[in-house]
């Protein structure tokens, strides 16, 4: 094993890479920025095309051209560049076009625009959350299969300090099995030939070959997102089996409410740990067999609360759960704010443990 | 001008005065109106590329508009995408495929509209596509509303007086803007009202596919095309109603020709 | 083993290229190495904090640090947060020709280096964080100091590659400036043993 020390953000790049990914659009925007500076240098280098997009919208779009011949191709933002990339996300949810994102947000608070999007018609986006870098560089290449296997775009949902801890790591390639042809991909080869092919989300096809149409069209893929809501859930538990109270977190928070529960394990505390990571799919039944018979769940998210609406859906017992959580920003607005902090979140699940006893 | 009259049924009824088309059509029904300019357009487009024996690769790129439906009977390899993207998905086709013939079809509102800055921004860095641009000045496929390129008086549904330039400002002359950045090698704008139009409109077409080929950078045709039907005007005053009105403030001629 | 260095100062004095060549020493040591950086708005003068971990297993430490084991004060200015996380019996080096004030903590192993007056009498004042560096390593032997030379040579940007040879001196110059023998940490006589046990 050799390991290099690389920032979460050319680690991911490379991974993509390493995936086969050869086009990449971007707008430089904090903490996305260096995302797109590694890949403006690495893939030129690799036979691969990375454009400087004048807008979020013009590089998505780009993107989608890019998936459309074929290739496999990403863009990526945070926050407020992802808000204008909403509708070409949903326009690949519903023309079938694979598309990795790269969402290096800021902070938690883009949870639901994530997971529920602010696009059009009835889609989802497979959205994976890393707890660290060694895991983003994982899953970025788990994203590029789902992306292929479902003909979706799906999303990762990293962060501020994944973007900038530099860690050792070695980027190894992953097996995740194999993949339909890309028969759909458009090489102009059939032009003129009769047989000729057309990617819309409105699925007419051609006259010599027609195509579903929206209605049937848009009810399997409405069913193809439901296979994957059952097929694709990914979570961590830990110490579930004789928890009293488990504490659901995701992301790189929830490595350090990680850290914390196992701190409170020592202290001899039944309490235990769960983090889903998909976002979407959220694992509903896992949680719901974590937290069957425990006392409390609390939710550790940095946001106003957004996840525990999820954790509420897969709650048996509403009243079990409970926020701990809630917006922690630096003033600047660019990053994570003091609640991050293994010591917070002590506090705060203490507090709860200190009022239960009363 | 005569403007067509609502309140009855029409005298005549439509009759077929030609049929030939481009075998690039995979069918010639259709659903254009009477007297539209675009599917004019459509077929000079493909017989520039098969005269130029580059169907074989070519793919095209279309946006939304009354030459969307088009995509199901043009033979050619297609991505339908979003209002006003289309030079945005092209650039991404065409990177990743640079020996295919790239094209996109978009309207006025499709592109001088939504797509203003993707237009632009594709041209200034250019991307070696061929855009058209089929220019009514009037959204056709919802009905007949007023568009950046409308022209200062034109009457829409949103315009009904005609518009007024302190109300609706004025209008953008797309291929001069697009003619002025560095990155664009052809940009010409010509007419199907008349068969001498017509034939000067192919030859343009075919001059930016080619230059496109040789990897000259962007290239760009606009194309007037009628709208009688959000013009309001009769079917068989399309044409005059265009020369009379459009013609005059986009003159057809070849804006750019780096070669 | 797990080895917590934090590193922090004021913009402009070279925390972050201070870590990062400790970073790339240890990971051409085969090491495994996080390093998290918390930065100001400014280019200088503001908030500089870096973060170094360096392990002989993968990392299991957070990216925002709590407990260190190890600092290397370059300012008084924004070092309450890494002394506040300071672990008993930390090994904890000030750059003496800049740091006011005391610290106020019992059971710490404490080292002062007058790193700027050392550089200063140098001709190359920039290089006080080598100096620092140099010192620290020295003491704790966390990796060797050839190691320690090649990453700063690595990680100099190319429009910087005309202070090398001042940087490989004051990384000297620092390692002369403590009297102890060099200590390796992975031959278990360093003083940081004490801390992490």
């Amino acid at each position: 094993m050799t390991l290099r020390l690389m920032e979460g953000t050319e680690a991911i790049a490379e991974a993509a890479i390493l995936s086969g990914c050869r086009f990449f659009t971007g707008y430089p925007m904090s903490s996305f920025t260096k995302l797109l500076e590694h890949f403006a240098q690495k893939l030129p280098e690799n036979n691969g095309v990375c454009i400087n997009a004048e807008s979020e919208i013009e590089g998505i779009n780009m993107t989608i051209g890019a998936a459309s011949t074929g290739a496999r191709a990403a863009t990526g933002s945070c926050g407020q560049g992802l808000a204008l990339m909403q509708e070409a996300i949903a326009e690949a949810a519903l023309n079938e076009t694979p598309l990795v994102i790269f969402n290096m947000a800021r902070n938690q608070q883009d949870y639901f625009q994530a997971t529920r999007g602010g696009g059009w018609g009835d889609y989802r986006t497979i959205t994976l959350a890393p707890k660290d870098v060694w895991e983003a560089v994982e899953h970025t290449q788990l994203l590029f299969h789902l992306a292929d296997l479902y003909r979706a775009p799906v999303l990762l949902y990293g962060d501020d300090l994944i973007a900038k801890t530099q860690v050792g790591v070695e980027i190894e390639a992953r097996e995740f099995g194999t993949l339909p042809d890309k028969n759909w991909a458009l090489d102009g080869k059939l032009s003129g030939t009769g047989k000729s092919r057309v990617t819309w989300t409105f699925a007419w096809g051609k006259h010599n070959t027609p195509g579903l149409r929206a209605d049937k069209h848009w009810r399997n893929i409405a069913a193809k997102f439901d296979a994957i809501n059952n097929i694709e859930a990914r979570w961590e538990q830990q110490y579930t089996d004789d928890a009293e109270i488990v504490v659901v977190a995701f992301g790189t928070v929830a490595k350090f409410v990680e850290s914390v529960v196992e701190e409170l394990r020592t202290k001899g505390h039944a309490i235990g740990f769960f983090r889903p990571i998909t976002l979407w799919p959220f694992p509903n039944d896992a949680l719901e067999q974590a937290t069957n018979s425990v006392r409390r769940v609390l939710v550790f998210e940095l946001n106003a609360g957004q996840m525990i609406d999820d954790v509420k859906l897969s709650v048996a017992d509403k009243t079990k759960v409970q926020g701990i959580g809630g917006v922690s920003v630096h003033d600047s607005g660019l990053s994570y704010g003091d609640l991050l902090s293994a010591q917070s979140i002590l506090t705060r699940i203490e507090e709860i443990i200190t009022g239960d006893k009363k | 001008m005569n403007y067509i009259a609502t309140n009855a049924p029409p005298a005549e009824k439509s009759k077929l005065v030609a049929n030939s088309h481009s075998p690039l059509l995979q069918t010639t029904e259709h659903h254009f109106c009477a007297g539209c300019g675009e599917p004019v357009g459509i077929r000079i487009l493909l017989e520039a590329l098969s005269e130029l024996s580059l169907v074989d690769g070519s793919i095209g790129v279309v946006g939304h508009g009354c030459y969307g439906g088009a995509v199901t009977t043009i033979d050619v390899d297609i991505l339908q995408c979003l209002h006003g993207r289309a030079p945005s998905c092209a650039t991404g086709i065409k990177r990743m495929r640079p020996e295919s013939t790239v094209f996109t079809i978009q309207g006025d509102g499709d592109m001088v509209n939504e797509g203003l800055q993707e237009v632009l921004h594709t041209a200034a860095r250019g991307e070696n596509i061929t855009c058209v641009l089929f220019n009514n000045g009037v959204f056709g496929d919802t009905g007949g509303q007023m568009t950046t390129t409308s022209v200062i008086g034109q009457r829409t549904k949103n315009s009904i007086n005609g518009r007024d330039p302190a109300a609706h400002g004025f209008p953008i002359h797309i291929s001069n803007l697009i003619a002025s950045l560095e990155g664009s090698a052809y940009v010409a704008r010509g007419a199907v009202h008349k068969a001498g139009a017509i034939a000067k409109t192919k030859r343009m077409l075919k001059r930016a596919l080619s230059l496109q080929q040789q990897g000259a950078g962007f290239t760009m045709v606009e194309i007037l095309t009628m709208c009688p039907t959000g013009w309001f005007v009769p079917v068989s005053e399309g044409g005059d109603y265009m020369a009379d009105s459009m013609e005059k403030i986009y003159p057809v001629t070849v804006l750019k020709n780096i070669a | 083993m797990e080895v917590e260095v934090m590193i922090s100062g004021i913009g402009g004095q070279g925390i972050q290229l201070v870590a990062k060549t400790l970073s790339v020493a240890a990971i051409s040591e085969a090491h495994h190495v996080q390093m998290s950086s918390e930065i100001g708005g400014e280019m200088r003068g503001g908030l500089s904090i870096s973060s170094v971990v360096i392990g002989d297993h993968p990392i299991k430490a957070l990216p925002i640090l709590d407990k260190t084991s190890s600092a290397l004060i370059f300012h008084h200015k924004f070092s309450e947060k890494v002394i506040g996380n300071l672990r008993p019996d930390a090994v904890v080096m000030l750059n003496d020709s800049v740091f006011e004030g005391e610290i106020q903590k019992e059971d710490l192993q404490i080292w002062r280096i007058a790193a700027t007056t050392i550089a200063e009498d140098m001709g190359h004042p920039m290089t006080a964080g080598f100096v620092m560096l140099g010192a620290f390593n020295k003491i704790t032997g966390l990796v060797s100091q050839n190691a320690l030379s090649d990453a700063m040579e690595k990680v100099i940007p190319p429009y910087r590659k005309q202070h090398i040879e001042a940087n490989l001196a004051a990384l000297r110059a620092g390692e002369d400036s403590v009297s102890s023998d060099y200590a390796s940490i992975w031959n278990h006589n360093s003083p940081l043993l004490k801390v992490i046990g």
